[in-house]
């Protein structure tokens, strides 16, 4: 699991997933993601277009941080194409908790509107 | 080790990150040997249950032994799994709501919830000190 970090001008934070994010990917990620994506104080477009396998950890992590989100008052959005990844998602509930957008576009877009 | 008496075929699956990794290769190379070969989002499916399953045998049910081996049913495939954990048949238990908001989402609870659904059908016996349970996967070819 890599991470790739970019800011959207100092509007937003843009973080990159890449890889598994099951049991391994969460313990080698974890740590480092909260710090690059929650604690810098900015609205948060997470990426996991390049992501191919989520498990239930992974879900726990990203419930995690939409709550520490919330808990900041900043908004959190997230990009995940149609594939796998997005279904197992869907049915975990998680489309219902975090927006999610199928193009990193409208994801872009719509965290720079907030 | 001792349990019920196997056929070859068993994959071990570690407790620790590493061990699940290891197990998961394994069970990955079965997959694209099986005729047909499962598609894309049936391995999604395999590595899923695969995981949810280890996680909750050892971290719930104190499972120091969990083996996993997969059954090529042609159209479909099946997974057979077995632990030496506390009895626990997954297929009886009640399955969580899912949260409709952030308040009420916890963070974990979902491996029993992901695993009934990527199943296409599931069954368990206790055999002795050991749990079996059967998952079946369509294989979603084409």
């Amino acid at each position: 699991m890599d991470m790739t970090v970019a800011d959207l001008g100092e509007a937003a934070r843009e973080v990159a997933l890449s890889g598994r994010l099951d049991m391994a990917g969460v313990d080698r990620i974890e740590a480092k993601f909260n710090a690059a994506a929650i604690s810098n104080g900015q609205p948060l477009l997470l990426d996991l277009g390049s992501v191919e396998f989520v498990s239930s950890l992974g879900v726990r992590m990203l419930i995690t941080t939409a709550k520490a989100m919330r808990q900041r008052a900043l908004p959190f959005v997230t990009h995940v194409p149609a594939g796998p990844v997005r279904e197992m998602l869907t049915v975990a509930g998680i489309d219902s908790l975090i927006p999610m957008f199928e193009t990193l576009e409208e994801a872009r877009a719509t965290i720079l509107r907030r | 080790m001792n349990g019920p008496a196997e056929p070859d075929g068993w994959i071990d699956v570690g407790a620790d990150a590493e061990g699940l990794e290891a197990a998961r290769l394994r069970l990955v190379s079965r997959l694209v040997h099986m005729d047909p070969p499962p598609g894309r989002s049936a391995v999604y499916a395999v590595e899923l249950v695969l995981e949810e399953f280890a996680a909750n045998a050892s971290r719930h049910g104190g499972a120091r032994s969990v083996r996993v081996m997969a059954l090529d049913h042609g159209s479909s495939l099946e997974l057979q799994f077995c632990d030496d954990g506390a009895e626990f048949d997954p297929t009886s238990a009640t399955l969580p709501t899912l949260p409709s908001g952030l308040d009420e989402a916890q963070p974990g609870g979902l491996g029993l919830v992901l695993m009934a659904h990527y199943a296409s059908a599931w069954s368990y016996e206790r055999e002795g000190a050991w749990n079996r349970l059967h998952v079946f996967v369509d294989k979603q070819v084409g």
